[in-house]
């Protein structure tokens, strides 16, 4: 009787230490006590406060001078930038009248290896402002690039502009 | 020698409660949203908000949906690992897609990021969009949205579908 009860003193043992253990951590966890983040933070690495305005036009400047220098420094793939050129100026020929509030004209497309420049111009550049997005939005299946357009302003905003348009293409 | 084991016993218990207790639960978040969060980038003749998501019901002119994605601190769209637009082709001759794009907020100007198609032009039916979410994470800042070409309203020209629609779309950290 006695060796029966004394077996079940470590299963006991087990059973106590459980409890006792979760329940510290759930006391920790209630009482903000211990090294846990609060879960309103959790996702801190993307939580940062925004850049102002000064800041954010620098870094959108940045951006772009870093992707016209890189494909500067590309050298021009034969087998492809042509292709791909070609491509990219009939997309942006194909984007629907009702898309754009001005008409604009594709100047040139300079393809190297993965990167391509089509220079756009509009008759202002109040007519670029409210028309990028169909420019940076229009796609084709063999147009497989992230596009990016800063439309600086310029001191006459009522006479012809032209902007750049980048692009940073998938090959297969 | 029996209450050092008992007591060896309860500690390694009670450690290992405690590590059960305080792992975090993983809980994959995703948001789903309708289509008629969506709006029509340019005018077309005829588009339908009907119970099955927003369609074009205009037989000449192709529709651009903006589709707006929820962008706060605890779920930030840069954290968001893919995205799934769920649509309906009902034109056998071309193509519908789907891009994350930014518009920068501080200045005229955007970026969009590569596209998905559905599989070809003489697909008809129901598919899933799944374009890379990537620009949003590197434009954290800026505002995000999901643009998706709805083809022309097919009236019958071999489909079982009078029109093409974006149902809904939803998103993955």
């Amino acid at each position: 009787m006695q060796n029966r009860g004394s077996r079940f003193v470590p299963l006991a043992c087990v059973i106590a230490g459980v409890v006792a253990g979760a329940s510290v951590s759930l006391l920790l966890s209630h009482t903000g006590g211990g090294a846990s983040v609060p879960r309103a933070h959790a996702a801190t690495p993307h939580a940062r406060a925004p850049r102002d305005a000064t800041q954010e036009r620098a870094h959108l400047a940045g951006e772009r001078r870093r992707a016209l220098a890189a494909h500067a420094a590309e050298p021009v793939d034969a087998s492809w930038a042509p292709a791909a050129a070609r491509t990219i100026a009939r997309d942006l020929r194909a984007i629907p009248p009702a898309a754009l509030r001005a008409p604009f004209r594709v100047a040139g497309v300079d393809c190297r290896t993965t990167r391509c420049v089509a220079t756009l111009e509009w008759p202002s550049y109040d007519a670029a402002r409210e028309s990028f997005r169909a420019v940076i939005q229009q796609r084709s299946v063999q147009n497989r690039c992230s596009t990016f357009m800063l439309l600086d302003e310029p001191s006459d905003t009522t006479s012809a502009y032209e902007s750049e348009l980048l692009f940073d293409c998938h090959r297969d | 020698m029996n209450y050092r084991r008992h007591l060896a016993l309860f500690a390694l218990s009670a450690a290992a409660g405690l590590v059960c207790a305080a792992a975090p639960a993983v809980h994959a978040y995703w948001v789903k949203q309708h289509a008629s969060f969506c709006s029509a980038q340019w005018s077309v003749n005829s588009w339908t908000l009907y119970n099955g998501g927003f369609e074009n019901s205009d037989p000449v002119n192709q529709m651009g949906l903006l589709c707006p994605v929820a962008d706060d601190s605890q779920h930030p769209k840069s954290a968001v690992a893919a995205i799934n637009v769920h649509v309906r082709d009902g034109n056998a001759t071309s193509l519908m897609w789907a891009e994350a794009c930014v518009t920068f907020r501080t200045t005229p100007g955007g970026s969009c990021g590569d596209a998905d198609w559905t599989t070809d032009n003489s697909f008809v039916g129901y598919d899933t969009l799944t374009p890379p979410p990537d620009v949003w994470a590197d434009h954290p800042d800026d505002y995000g949205y999901i643009f998706v070409l709805v083809p022309v309203a097919a009236e019958g020209r071999g489909s079982p579908y009078l029109t093409s629609a974006v149902l809904g779309y939803e998103l993955q950290d």
